[in-house]
């Protein structure tokens, strides 16, 4: 690897460190000044929170939910994203943001550094998860039938805190936001499986595929459903207007499936991961149904015909991919496609859980915000204040911090937000936590805000 | 049937009527059946000295790799350690 020293700080950067800065300073990754995008082919980075050598050492289990997870995913996505067509009738006006973000140079930016993040990304399932012993194809089959009849014995965690939140409906479109980061482009992961020649294998993934594309008719395509609960929910369907409240790990559940797909000799893992999704989601779907419905107060089909659906289909798929896809792969390949199975299919159920639990968390930090709000000095020990100063209508894209912070305001107006409804505002005096972990960003609403943001001991906040 | 061994707790673990326990080996995990290929005794009790459990009813050592070879299958996930057995293993 070739090294380049920085003009401005002497620093000797990488080829992948200089990639990374002109990627994420490229014109469709810059901010627009909106939280929300206005076209598919906006994804804002915070560009200048990469810092030479960030994504050198791999992510950790339990540090998912930190800034550098969060970017680190953000560029995976846009890159992987850059392999898929987006239009939205809306925006036809931005031809040159639908040239731009579309660009060879860019994307093959994207695709050069992909296997680094991804080794960044995902590289942790790879030591937290091994599959020793003996297994036969009968111990696998069953040991995953067993773990998913476990899951259906009670009601999904994600949906009791959802249910049970001080705002439900608030609660289930901000899943439904973090759920449009995969679900608007559906299965489209899954057709960067198919090309090439496997035998019946690849005919029973297409079998999958159709359903997911609703067989050519476009009203029943997953994506349109997805799009009616959206707009049932009041919330837009442009794909990724929500891109910035995407939680790093709601990010990682999709760009898992481009990792899986995308790299052959993930194959045998593709397989259990898919296992897994399409066995757990007609018990989870059918209590996000039933969720929605209460939070909702309509029994409105619109709004829940895409989780209803997936109750139907997915035990066919469930039962399609097991014996048309898994079983044989064990009959043909034996030991080896037996332990990479297990491990995918152990790997999409620990990142499904590591995502629902940062989502749970979201939700409580969204829904304490204003609550959370206090006047300066109410709070215990501090590190010294880092001053800021900003003008109108500037937007501090979402981020995170790694330790927990208080932020109070001097002078002016600030809007403060941890999702597309929990939102605050903070005027002169006025302090809030922000616990490390947490997704947030603000924008000034004054003609100037002055505030300073200081180190809290860790011990004083919950996340 | 699946149970769920919390590695940083006591190594030895019932399934059913089988005893199994945990035995490390280049950085991986395996659940053993503590079973002394000799007369049965409870391996998981015997001492580990040059990449064999001695076994404490006859002395009988019982090298790691085997023990490895002849594992059950099971996953380590974090530090959690799942341990299936077969139907009518027992």
């Amino acid at each position: 690897m070739k090294n380049t020293i920085h003009g401005r700080t002497g620093l000797i950067l990488s080829d992948f460190d200089v990639q990374v800065s002109r990627f994420a300073s490229s014109k469709p990754f810059r901010s627009t000044g909106t939280v929300e995008t206005s076209s598919p082919w906006q994804r804002p980075l915070r560009g200048q929170d990469y810092a030479h050598g960030m994504f050198a050492a791999s992510a950790r289990a339990d540090e998912l939910s930190t800034n550098r997870v969060l970017l680190g995913n953000q560029i995976l996505f846009n890159s992987y994203d850059q392999d898929l067509l987006y239009l939205d009738d809306r925006s036809p006006a931005d031809y040159p943001g639908f040239m731009e973000f579309y660009d060879n140079k860019l994307g093959a930016m994207g695709r050069a550094m992909r296997p680094t993040l991804e080794s960044f990304a995902f590289s942790f399932l790879d030591r937290d998860i091994d599959v020793s012993g003996s297994w036969t194809s009968t111990d696998a089959v069953a040991y995953m039938e067993e773990t998913l009849a476990s899951f259906e014995t009670s009601e999904p965690p994600l949906v009791a805190a959802l249910s049970g939140a001080q705002d439900p409906r608030a609660a289930y479109r901000t899943l439904i936001v973090q759920q449009a980061s995969d679900f608007l482009s559906e299965a489209s992961a899954m057709a960067r499986a198919l090309p090439g020649n496997y035998g019946p294998a690849q005919s029973a993934l297409m079998r999958v595929l159709i359903d997911e594309f609703g067989y050519g008719v476009h009203r029943v395509k997953h994506s349109t459903l997805f799009e009616d609960t959206m707009r049932q929910a009041d919330l837009d369907p442009m794909p990724h207007r929500y891109f910035l409240y995407y939680l790093p790990t709601s990010l990682m559940l999709a760009n898992f499936f481009h990792y899986v797909c995308g790299n052959k000799y993930l194959w045998f893992r593709y397989l259990g991961a898919l296992l897994y999704t399409e066995g757990t989601i007609p018990h989870f779907n059918r209590h996000v149904s039933r969720g929605l419905k209460n939070a909702f107060g309509t029994q409105a089909k619109a709004l829940t015909e895409y989780f209803d659906e997936h109750v139907h289909i997915d035990r066919h798929h469930r039962n399609m991919v097991l014996k048309n896809l898994v079983e044989p792969s064990f009959e043909r390949y034996g030991d080896k496609a037996i332990s990479e199975v297990l491990r995918g299919f152990e790997s999409f159920r620990m990142l499904q859980a590591l995502a629902d639990a940062d989502l749970v968390a979201q939700v409580a930090f969204g829904e304490r915000l204003a609550q959370s709000v206090g006047r300066a000095g109410a709070t215990a020990i501090a590190g010294e204040p880092v001053p800021f100063v900003e003008t109108y209508n500037e937007l501090s894209l979402p981020h995170i911090h790694d330790q927990d912070e208080l932020l109070t305001v001097e002078d002016g107006e600030l809007n403060f937000f941890a999702s597309q409804d929990g939102h605050t505002t903070l005027c002169a005096g006025d302090s809030i936590i922000i616990p490390h972990g947490r997704l947030h960003g603000s924008q000034v609403r004054s003609q100037s805000c002055r505030y300073n943001v200081r180190r809290l001991q860790r011990k004083e906040v919950e996340s | 049937m699946i149970k769920t061994v919390d590695l940083n707790a006591p190594r030895a673990v019932l399934i059913g009527d089988e005893t199994y326990f945990v035995v490390r080996s280049s950085n991986r995990v395996y659940a053993a059946r503590s079973h002394c290929p000799h007369r049965g005794g409870p391996l998981h009790l015997g001492d580990l000295s040059d990449g064999a459990i001695q076994c404490p009813w006859h002395g009988t050592k019982v090298p790691v790799h085997y023990l490895c070879q002849t594992a059950v299958p099971a996953i380590r996930i974090r530090s959690s350690f799942l341990i299936f057995q077969r139907e009518g293993t027992t």
